[in-house]
């Protein structure tokens, strides 16, 4: 933008060609000062994000927006077309061993990292390296457990070695490669500068890092080809800001896409002819947490009596727009989805009567049995924005039963620290997102690392040590699917539903394909039309 | 400039202030009326039942105003013109503490300040110049996003931090009283130095400017509480009304009503707090 | 000359001493944050070995009064830390800095036209008159909402009437618009310039201490004898204002400063109100107190100012003051 301004200003300049007045050169400075001679470029691709990205470095890309500017970034050796495919990103082949214990990936050759320098096989396996290092510290370490050997085989061919035969293994090299001449050893830290100033092999380099915006440009050297020219990504916190821009956004000016528009916006551009709503499918579930610790909630006829007494269809409606009702820790979408399991319904009477022969006695409007009364603490994440509307109306359904929930709205460092280590809630709602795998070990064996609600169920432990061995994927298939039903009835969760999300992409932009979980996959291919 | 008019600058301290009384009750009974209006609110507020859990209601999402709900009703089918009423709870009590914290606390050290010479007066007088410097908004922001305390912790924070200007003005007051006449009369009198100070200069010198600072404090507890509620992080959460988490409704893009009628309340309370202590002030001082 | 300076001397000695005691009560208070950094980004398992070696790394495993010594003697020497979590392993002052100028620019701007203006309207409507009622009136009704009403209400107001007669026309677009964009002109700071004067009772509270202090000028008997020689009064006032002018200016910043916060948040602005929002709810606690000391320091700095002003101007503050 900067550039453009004084670009326009020297050569009106020289056109010119006289010695400009004091009055004219005043005008061009208010211009360039305040943009005005300087229309919005038609080829910056704009967007904003709800949260800042903490770090463009790929393992610590954790939060959404440092996913889908990552995805801008870095590429991986493979990853996953619109048809669900595996394509070639820095590889051009790839050969699975007989025995499904290793993988032969062939590199592309002639694919310059941002600062000029190549790319070969030693950045793949330092990659490999560095995230199994044990001083690196962050969340998808388990993503590179399976490699239990990395063999560079020449300058462009590289070989891993699995600790288990694995299908189709290359689907599992989705992970972005980072250049090993930018870093001094295997240990990555959080502080690296390489965060804020990241070299990637991608169509886009960043080229103005500041505190609320980030600028990308594309690499002149890039192997492939990409139609826009510039991305220009900036926090907007405020949802209803991002709207307006939008909203606003004219034919030169605004922003061109809004990840993620709130259901009580869609009908605000349902007729519009500037904006276009796509919708996007994203692998991830809403949920309601029983903490098993507490004695009430590890009743099972409590946890169903919450299930019936709680009218997801409603709140679904008055809240988030459009989803799906679910049964189970799957999206509708996944291959593992139980259909036989039908999502329990709305039933309040049933959830009174469910209390009642459990020995819950109403008193004085709230359900007791002995001394033992039903009453929780509600902990929420406030960066979850419909967290406040929606547990208005669960607690408005559940006092319908003699159930009486408080809130308690904490920031997300606070809320980490009361659910997933100190254990201190009752219930509590929230989202998981899967990238494609929907992985449910972590969550429901009693070992899983990302069990914080404490549930031990043997059989579904026993379920899972075993679903965890197959290597048929059919088995495994199966195995989910009779885990899906098993949860369904035990309740380790309340499953809630999974929400048509929909972006509202500016009438500008053609061509778009939105992957749900990378966002940007595709966008080599979007255009711009001014 | 006015400065050149010197036929105006006569009239004025030749009629002391008798034109003054006589057109000053029009915006004293007017910003009075108001503010006495919300502080009736604030006083029934508790008094009025609700459940904020049973006042949900999707039937009536977004009802425009009728009968039975005055002001409508807001994206949750609630009664807005019950939250309002409600609303008044989330800064009342609160305004009414840091006001005495502010006042009491910043008469005090203001008169210890200006009174005393030893090593007490320095004490007190670099504790204010410490309070002084943190910037109150800035430093209630750091508390919230930190410690995320409840509205009183924070309505405490505020009046403390209100202490020093308060202190200052009385210190000024006491320091140029001291060495009047008629105090020193009354030393001589061998009255006691506190009531000295407590009666005759902070009472009956110090009053009209203690009070339009007590609506100052009042005001910006008010304002702390709505702005805060209105960043949504901090503040009154919902399910509990606040003015400034209704007009964060803007956010939600749900009609106008929902965020125009608190959002009018908000600018008509602070404007009438901040006109009824300046007139109170002025109208004091005119009849001096 | 030599008092001067020893007062002077004084006086940043004193003002050190304050920042000493302001940085104490704000690194006390960061501490005590529950939830601390490690929990905001560790992920969720992360064994506790690994937890205490990233305590160490941040620098967090120093109890609080020890942490509050080593992190003073370190700021001394200028060395105010990393940041952990806004802008990982940047340097505290890099990033804190350049945001606090322009924070400093748009408030201290704000405050510099908001007191003209409130000089201007003092001197115009000296009080009493029914006409001077009633615009005083209105300005209290304008100028009393909130920063965060004028800002939405502003903001909005400014893109439906840029809609309306630019985008609808196919004019050129300015790239400020629509509201609020990251651009690289002044445009939003000027916007936001504008809402810190019109709101939070700002221009009120100076038109009546200014208007105050000018009627008691005008009292004074030195002006009833400049009158009465005849001389043109106007220079005499201004003068004289200076002293109270300038202690509005050092005792209000610090107030438009706070408000920055929400105004820079409601028009995306990128300076320090924003950082501090920001890093304090990632726990960034090196960030935080970093520039909550800023914002501090540049109160004491500005009281200092003043006062020597205040003192080169009038002698009597000197020997009085001190």
């Amino acid at each position: 933008m900067r550039f453009r301004g004084n670009n326009q200003k020297q050569s009106s300049s020289e056109a010119s060609g006289v010695k400009m007045n004091r009055f004219l050169s005043l005008v061009l400075l208010v211009c360039a000062l305040f943009g005005l001679s300087a229309p919005a470029s038609a080829q910056i691709f704009r967007y904003p994000e709800d949260t800042r990205p903490a770090s463009l470095l790929p393992f610590f890309a954790e939060d959404m927006s440092s996913v889908r500017m990552v995805e801008l970034i870095f590429e991986s050796l493979v990853f996953i077309n619109k048809r669900g495919d595996v394509e070639g990103g820095l590889a051009t082949g790839w050969e699975v061993a007989p025995d499904k214990q290793s993988i032969r990936f062939t590199l592309r050759e002639g694919v310059q990292w941002h600062d000029g320098k190549p790319f070969t096989a030693e950045d793949v396996a330092f990659t490999v390296h560095a995230a199994q290092d044990p001083q690196t510290i962050f969340n998808a370490k388990g993503k590179y457990k399976f490699i239990t050997e990395v063999q560079v085989e020449g300058r462009f061919s590289i070989r891993f070695k699995f600790d288990k035969p694995i299908n189709e293994p290359e689907r599992r090299f989705t992970f972005k490669i980072i250049p090993k001449h930018a870093f001094s050893g295997t240990a990555i830290s959080r502080k690296d500068a390489f965060s804020r100033k990241p070299i990637g092999t991608g169509v886009y380099m960043v080229s103005k890092y500041s505190l609320r915006s980030v600028s990308l440009q594309i690499f002149p050297n890039y192997w492939g080809q990409a139609k826009i020219t510039g991305i220009l990504m900036q926090h907007t916190p405020d949802k209803s800001a991002q709207i307006n821009l939008l909203q606003y956004s004219g034919t030169k000016s605004g922003v061109q896409a809004v990840v993620f528009v709130p259901p009580k916006n869609i009908p605000l551009f349902e007729n519009s002819d500037s904006v276009v709503l796509e919708p996007y499918h994203t692998v991830s579930w809403w949920y309601m947490a029983y903490n098993h610790n507490n004695p009430s909630l590890a009743n099972r006829a409590v946890r169903e009596a919450l299930a019936y007494a709680i009218n997801r269809e409603e709140l679904l409606e008055a809240n988030l727009g459009r989803g799906d009702v679910l049964s189970g820790p799957f999206t509708e979408s996944s291959p593992f989805y139980n259909f036989e399991v039908e999502p329990r319904a709305y039933d309040e009477q049933r959830a009174a009567q469910i209390l009642e022969s459990a020995g819950y006695k109403l008193q004085n409007g709230i359900r007791q049995k002995g001394k033992e009364k039903l009453e929780f603490r509600f902990v929420l994440d406030k960066e979850l924005a419909s967290n406040q509307s929606l547990f208005l109306g669960i607690q408005a359904q559940l006092k319908k039963i003699g159930v009486s929930v408080k809130p308690q709205y904490v920031d997300h460092a606070r809320y980490r620290e009361l659910v997933f280590s100190q254990d201190n809630f009752d219930l509590t709602l929230n989202v998981w997102s899967f990238e494609e795998v929907e992985d449910v070990y972590p969550l429901f064996h009693s070992k899983g690392v990302m069990n914080f609600i404490h549930y031990r169920n043997a059989e579904v432990d026993k379920l899972l040590d075993q679903a965890k061995g197959m290597h048929d994927y059919k088995q495994y298939k199966e195995a989910m699917k009779r885990l899906h039903a098993m949860l369904d009835k035990d309740l380790p969760y309340f499953f809630l539903w999974s929400l048509d999300l929909y972006s509202g992409i500016s009438k500008q932009v053609k061509n778009v394909f939105i992957q749900p979980y990378y966002y940007f996959t595709s966008f080599k291919e979007w255009e711009l039309n001014p | 400039m006015g400065g050149d008019h010197p036929s105006q600058e006569c009239k004025a301290p030749s009629t002391p202030g008798s034109k003054k009384l006589r057109s000053l009750p029009l915006g004293l009974y007017l910003s009075g009326g108001i503010v006495a209006l919300v502080f009736l609110l604030g006083l029934i507020a508790p008094l009025i039942p609700y459940d904020p859990a049973a006042a949900v209601d999707y039937q009536r999402q977004l009802a425009g105003p009728s009968w039975s709900h005055l002001l409508g009703c807001d994206g949750q089918g609630r009664d807005i013109a019950l939250r309002i009423v409600k609303g008044t709870e989330a800064f009342f009590w609160p305004g009414i503490l840091a006001m005495t914290i502010a006042v009491i606390g910043g008469a005090a050290c203001g008169a210890c300040a200006g009174y005393m010479r030893g090593w007490v007066g320095q004490a007190v007088r670099g504790l204010m110049q410490l309070l002084d410097t943190l910037p109150r908004l800035v430093f209630i922001v750091l508390l919230c996003t930190i410690l995320d305390p409840g509205m009183y912790l924070i309505a405490t924070t505020a009046g403390v931090l209100f202490i020093p200007t308060i202190a200052a003005i009385c210190r000024r007051k006491v320091e140029t009283l001291a060495s009047e006449d008629y105090i020193l009369a009354h030393i001589a009198h061998g009255f006691h130095p506190a009531w000295i100070l407590g009666y005759h200069i902070l009472w009956l010198q110090c009053r009209p400017l203690l009070i339009r600072q007590a609506c100052t404090v009042f005001s910006y507890v008010l304002f702390v509480e709505t702005a805060l509620s209105y960043l949504g992080d901090y503040g009154v959460q919902e399910p509990w009304p606040s003015w400034g988490n209704m007009v964060a409704q803007t956010r939600e893009g749900v009609g106008f009503w929902p965020w125009f009628v608190p959002a009018v309340m908000i600018v008509v309370s602070i404007a009438a707090l901040l006109a009824f202590g300046n007139a109170i002030a002025r109208r004091e001082e005119a009849m001096r | 000359m030599k008092r001067i300076f020893l007062a002077l001397l004084r006086r940043i000695l004193g003002g050190f001493a304050l920042l000493l005691g302001a940085s104490f009560i704000i690194y006390m208070t960061v501490r005590a944050a529950p939830g601390d950094a490690i929990d905001a980004i560790s992920p969720m398992g992360t064994p506790p070995e690994v937890k205490a070696q990233l305590m160490a790394e941040f620098g967090l495993d120093r109890g609080p009064l020890a942490g509050y010594g080593v992190w003073a003697l370190r700021s001394l020497c200028g060395d105010f830390g990393d940041s952990l979590v806004f802008a990982p392993g940047e340097r505290v002052m890099a990033v804190a800095l350049p945001a606090f100028g322009r924070t400093l620019l748009l408030a201290g701007g704000a405050l510099l036209v908001c007191l003209c203006f409130a000089l201007l309207w003092a001197a115009c409507n000296p009080g009493g008159s029914r006409r001077s009622q009633l615009l005083g009136a209105s300005l209290y009704g304008v100028t009393s909402a909130p920063s965060f009403v004028i800002a939405v209400a502003f903001a909005q107001a400014v893109n439906e009437l840029v809609y309306r007669l630019v985008d609808a026309r196919g004019f050129v677009t300015p790239s400020w618009y629509p509201i609020p964009i990251a651009c690289s002109s002044m445009m939003p700071y000027l916007f936001a310039g504008i809402t810190l004067i019109l709101s939070d009772g700002l221009l009120i509270d100076l038109v009546n201490y200014l208007r105050s202090e000018l009627q008691a000028l005008r009292r004074s008997p030195f002006i009833a004898a400049i009158r009465a020689k005849g001389a043109r009064v106007t220079g005499h006032l201004l003068k004289n204002m200076v002293v109270p002018i300038l202690s509005a200016y050092a005792s209000r910043l610090p107030v438009v400063l706070g408000g920055v916060v929400i105004v820079e948040y409601v028009f995306t602005l990128d300076g320090a109100g924003y950082v501090l929002l920001e890093a304090s709810k990632n726990r960034d606690f090196p960030m935080v107190v970093g520039l909550s000391v800023l914002f501090t320091a540049l109160v004491i700095l500005v009281n200092i100012i003043s006062d020597v002003v205040k003192g080169w101007l009038d002698a009597r503050e000197v020997a009085h003051g001190g």
